[in-house]
């Protein structure tokens, strides 16, 4: 499994060093919801289950359970194992410990937050299958995903292949969005979603590239299916107390030819995820797939919401408002052209043969 | 565009007086309306002002009253034409300092420039970056305020996915700067007041180069003035910049037609070519 750190996300300075600054109260305090603890209170005046408040969904449990065999990595953000191929050696500072730059996008050390882990008690985040693996995808994705590794076959990450511009670059370094459902994925930083509801709706405001959601539950029908939009068409109800979306209509440039931890979605999915709320603290978060242009069947994800490392606010990401990452990647890639050197060669792909 | 900008020999010390006359003297927002009594959210003491809105002005192109002209690319024709309208701000003047008109009018020679590695030159909506406030209430894209009954109202605004958190209780300010600015707000009967402040140096009022520096103060007042109507009224100083507080006002309207609701404007990808398109391959390598 592949658990090469997001070398993207760039852009930012301002912001996450507004994170690194910013008075950061401890959760129980921070958490800006209005349900206190007990069933009763968790409901908002007007009836409707309470999920409101700061919500953090890091967590260190892999994505897919581990084949037998195949060992996790001491430290998920070292990267890839030492001495792969294609990879620049790990540099080391002064104390030994690995720096993080070396992937073009990276953000600088101070962005991560080591340490800071929701311990699901599982295997995998992967619930369905009980594998705890993604299913098999189908023989014409399959096929798909082979020509992309293959096209892209030593040419380091982030980067475009040679002669081209943005074909390749992914919509999370570009600033633009993690997609649906990959905005909440664990990763390195800012995993903070903020929760606030009304009458009607329900919206998501994900701290990283600053994303809404705003969530009708009204029962409108379905946007047409020739209009597009980055993040679908989200509809929600709740079913008991737990809120369910239906997404649908998600952009076509969301494929589904990135890696797991990478995954940004397929155009034809319908994405269906549940909230409820556990405890004052927790949201049992799970979404399922729902595919079968790209997948054998539909597979299910649980990622616990919680206000463990939760902070008090949520700050301003600006990302593309400072992404300089992008352009040096370009600029980088135009010199390289120039040059003619050839990209990184590698014996082996990174992305090849990973699942 | 000319911007009517009229010198001010007023001395700094006096800042601050004029800062309280301009708060007291001016008229509330939605007078000669206070008999209109705004539902309550469900559970709450306040008025419910949840809704999509969308101010009607051509204030983006200009804040100040300017008639039509054309576009800034000829070949769009009357596609992007500028509309004429009349200004949003009190008395259509903006108090700059002196060295200030200069700098509004160099702005506007080079609202069109862009460069990925110097993000202050030109207009920040040329390239997709958040538009700050108030502007980000008067760009031509709807808005909703999302009032649940958690510590927070979140306003979510088309124009590049960009959102506010206005936060309704006692929480210390980052005090770092930031496009949106940090916003706090608190009930002055029924009017929501936001104090805004910690911005950037960046964003302009406009996309005639009316511009503030990071020492922008904002506050403003959301009147409900009927079902379907809120009165938007702004006091903005910046001692940088101005030589008094100045104000804007003008109503905000509530979407009505079935189904209005915030589409996604992601507008990232559409900046491509503007700040991007140098790095292209050359044809032939």
């Amino acid at each position: 499994m592949r658990l090469v750190f997001r070398g993207s996300i760039a852009a930012v300075g301002i912001v996450i060093a507004v994170l690194t600054l910013s008075p950061r109260v401890g959760a129980q305090q921070g958490n800006g919801g209005a349900a206190q603890s007990g069933s009763q209170a968790l409901r908002t005046p007007w009836g409707d289950p309470d999920l409101q408040g700061i919500w953090n969904t890091q967590t260190r449990t892999p994505f897919q359970k581990l084949r037998p065999g195949e060992k996790p990595p001491e430290n998920e953000e070292e990267g890839p194992p030492l001495g792969a191929p294609g990879n620049t050696p790990v540099i080391r500072d002064t104390l030994g410990q690995p720096t993080y730059h070396r992937q073009t996008g990276n953000g600088p050390e101070h962005w991560y937050e080591f340490g800071q882990a929701v311990e699901t008690g599982r295997e995998s985040l992967v619930i369905d299958p009980p594998d705890g693996r993604i299913p098999p995808f189908t023989p014409e994705a399959e096929q798909k995903r082979k020509a992309f590794d293959v096209s892209m076959a030593g040419i380091p990450k982030d980067e475009p292949r040679p002669g081209e511009w943005l074909e390749t670059a992914d919509p999370w370094m570009r600033c633009i969005t993690r997609g649906l459902p990959g905005m909440f994925h664990p990763t390195g930083y800012n995993l903070n979603f903020m929760i606030t509801q009304g009458p009607g709706w329900v919206a998501i405001l994900s701290e990283m590239i600053h994303e809404t959601r705003i969530i009708p539950l009204d029962g409108r029908p379905a946007l047409p299916s020739n209009v597009r939009q980055w993040l679908g068409d989200s509809r929600g109800r709740w079913e008991g107390d737990t809120l369910v979306v239906e997404t649908t209509n998600i952009d076509r440039r969301l494929h589904g030819l990135w890696q797991e931890r990478d995954w940004y979605g397929t155009p034809n999915a319908k994405i269906t995820e549940r909230f409820r709320r556990v405890d004052a603290n927790t949201i049992d978060f799970r979404y399922t797939i729902d595919d079968p242009t790209q997948y054998t069947r539909p597979w299910t994800v649980a990622i616990p919401m919680r206000t463990n490392n939760a902070p008090d606010r949520i700050m301003e990401y600006a990302c593309h408002e400072g992404n300089h990452s992008i352009a040096n990647v370009l600029s980088g890639a135009r010199s390289r052209d120039k040059k003619g050197t050839p990209a990184k060669k590698a014996a082996t792909t990174k992305t090849a043969g990973t699942r | 565009m000319r911007v009517a900008a009229r010198l001010s020999v007023l001395a700094r010390a006096s800042w601050a007086a004029l800062v309280m006359l301009v708060c007291a003297g001016i008229p509330l927002a939605g007078q000669g309306q206070k008999d209109y009594k705004a539902p309550r959210l469900p559970g709450s003491q306040h008025p419910d002002l949840n809704g999509v809105y969308q101010s009607f002005t051509t204030a983006n192109w200009n804040i100040l009253t300017h008639s039509a002209e054309a576009g800034p690319v000829p070949s769009l024709g009357a596609w992007f034409a500028v509309p004429a309208g009349m200004g949003i701000v009190e008395g259509n003047e903006i108090p700059y300092q002196p060295w200030a008109i200069k700098k509004q009018q160099e702005n506007f020679a080079q609202r069109l420039k862009a460069d990925p590695f110097k993000r202050e030159i030109g207009d920040s909506e040329l390239k997709c970056f958040m538009p700050g406030v108030p502007r980000a209430n008067y760009m031509p894209y709807p808005f909703q305020i999302l009032q649940g009954s958690s510590k927070y109202i979140l306003m979510a605004y088309e124009f590049a996915n960009t959102s506010r958190v206005v936060h309704m209780e006692e929480l210390e300010r980052a005090d770092v700067d930031s496009w949106m600015g940090e916003s706090r707000g608190r009930w002055d009967g029924d009017t929501l007041v936001v104090d805004v402040r910690n911005f950037n140096d960046t964003t302009w009022f406009d996309r005639a180069g009316n511009f503030h520096s990071e020492e922008l103060h904002v506050v403003e007042r959301y009147t409900p003035i009927g079902p379907h109507h809120l009165m938007y009224e702004a006091t903005l100083e910046d001692p940088k910049v101005f030589t008094r507080p100045w104000k804007m006002r003008f109503p905000l309207y509530r979407r009505i037609e079935p189904g209005a609701r915030i589409m996604e404007f992601k507008c990232v990808d559409f900046t491509d070519e503007l700040l991007l398109g140098r790095f292209k391959a050359r044809k032939g390598k």
